[in-house]
């Protein structure tokens, strides 16, 4: 495989990767916003659970949308809330919006980290042969 | 390269280089053979620059047609170069470099006199007069033209400092300023002992300095937390002044971080529509918009991917910013890429025209 088949193949896949990022982002995650259910920010987006900064920050535009992924985390994957004690938010959803949440973390983590990697290669490489300006 | 004596004066502006000045000029993209030319003749005529990766904002260079008229031999040779070269113009350049900032940069520009597409032009039947402009004025203008080129450098990094200043600022640690304050008058009024108001404010202290961590010295100036809430004695000021006036200070702070977040998002989303409006150029139109399309997209998924990471990995706020300081830049780095990548497979893609936004813009 030559250079200019590596090339194509990596913006190829880059701009496959945000448009991804942009329809996982914005329409989905407004979605899954709106649907969470506000039982699960009344019982557990308060202290001791977040801190009282955090619940500040969080509170927000647009930074409530980093909350809904957090929450989106935990109840997709109840182990991962041990550390805040949120191993059993996930009992006061519907199973289907549990199997909504499992996607769009998997989907978000396996896109996300694909395109940070990218982001890096492309970075350095477009740097050094002039192609991107700063 | 000769020296050409009916050159033009362009005054470089913030997030200049000479590579994007040849790219918009010369319609030639940064790589190859005819790009290193046109770099030497650009050289050629400025030969006061010493390192052309470091031109300054605000100096003055020369530009020029390129190649240069005596370069073309023929007559069929300067048709070939025009239909080659559609833009060529430096006039033509210039001049929509100066409506693009709604003001002429450099010295009143001598009319065109040689290159064929310019004869046939209306836009250059005449010459072009610079505008009268109060250094004041200037100065504003040049600030919004940078802004309206670099919108994503303010608002990605704005967004990010105007968070984490609410942050900093929010109403818990305010709130500790305050219990200090109150416990300095439970002391006063005798309610508890000199040790118990001693213990207790150096217990507040210590853990607004916890959360605050290394930004007590921008929150509080070249003191510390200790020093900067300290009684006030004498001087003619309430005890309690000095714990006031910092309470209150971070309110403020609080609340227009909280508003500068947002207003730094529609600042920047303004500023790309602008920016697509004041351009002529539909390729261009359309890099500006994927670019922004696109750091958004990827600074708001990595910061959502850093939210997942958050809750099962409860950081202090210091690596928290970092984390975000990274998104935004990762972020920032994707809209340059995906420019890149438009400019050199999909250029040939109208996404402004078919979406619409060049009339919303507009």
């Amino acid at each position: 495989m030559q250079l200019t088949d590596i090339l194509y193949y990596f913006d190829l896949i880059f701009i496959s990767l945000i448009i991804s990022s942009l329809i996982l982002n914005f329409p989905i995650l407004l979605i899954l916003h709106l649907l969470m259910p506000k039982a699960i920010l009344t019982k557990y987006f308060k202290p001791p659970y977040f801190g009282s900064t955090e619940i500040e920050f969080f509170s927000r535009v647009p930074f409530f949308f980093i909350r809904t992924v957090m929450f989106l985390t935990v109840l997709a994957f109840p182990h991962r809330g041990k550390l805040r004690q949120l191993t059993e938010a996930y009992r006061m959803v519907p199973n289907w919006y549990r199997y909504l949440s499992k996607f769009y973390v998997i989907t978000l983590v396996s896109t996300m980290s694909s395109l940070l990697l990218l982001i890096l290669i492309g970075g350095v490489y477009y740097t050094y042969t002039g192609q991107i300006e700063w | 390269m000769q020296l050409v004596s009916n050159s033009y004066q362009y005054t470089l502006r913030p997030g200049d280089s000479l590579n994007l000045i040849i790219q918009r000029l010369y319609g030639i993209p940064s790589a190859g053979k005819e790009f290193q030319a046109a770099k030497q003749f650009l050289l050629s005529l400025n030969p006061q620059i010493s390192n052309p990766d470091r031109i300054t904002a605000g100096h003055i260079i020369r530009v020029d047609e390129y190649p240069p008229p005596q370069a073309i031999r023929s007559q069929t040779a300067q048709m070939q170069f025009a239909l080659a070269n559609p833009k060529v113009s430096p006039a033509s350049w210039l001049m929509s470099e100066a409506n693009s900032s709604k003001m002429c940069r450099g010295a009143p520009l001598p009319q065109w006199q040689s290159g064929p597409q310019l004869k046939s032009s209306p836009q250059h039947a005449g010459p072009i007069r610079a505008l009268e402009t109060t250094p004041q004025d200037q100065e504003a203008l040049w600030a919004l033209a940078w802004l309206e080129h670099n919108a994503n450098l303010v608002t990605l990094p704005g967004g990010t400092l105007a968070g984490s200043l609410r942050h900093l600022n929010n109403a818990t640690n305010t709130q500790l300023i305050t219990d200090i304050s109150d416990l300095y008058a439970e002391f006063k009024s005798g309610k508890i002992t000199k040790g118990a108001y001693d213990g207790r404010r150096a217990k507040k202290i210590r853990l607004l300095q916890q959360r605050i961590g290394p930004m007590e010295k921008l929150l509080f100036g070249q003191n510390t937390a200790p020093q900067a809430l300290r009684i006030a004695r004498g001087g003619g000021m309430p005890a309690t002044a000095h714990l006031t006036r910092h309470a209150d200070k971070m309110k403020r702070v609080a609340n227009l971080s909280s508003k500068g977040g947002v207003l730094l998002m529609g600042v920047g989303v303004a500023a790309s529509c602008a920016q697509i409006a004041h351009t002529e150029d539909i390729k261009e139109k359309n890099e500006i918009f994927v670019e922004t399309l696109s750091s958004t997209g990827a600074s708001a998924g990595l910061s959502f991917l850093v939210g997942a990471f958050l809750v099962s990995n409860p950081v202090g706020w210091g690596t928290a910013i970092v984390l975000a300081v990274g998104a935004t830049a990762a972020g920032f780095t994707a809209g340059k890429i995906t420019k890149g990548i438009y400019s050199s497979r999909y250029g040939h893609i109208d996404i402004v025209g078919a979406t619409g936004v060049d009339k919303v813009c507009s």
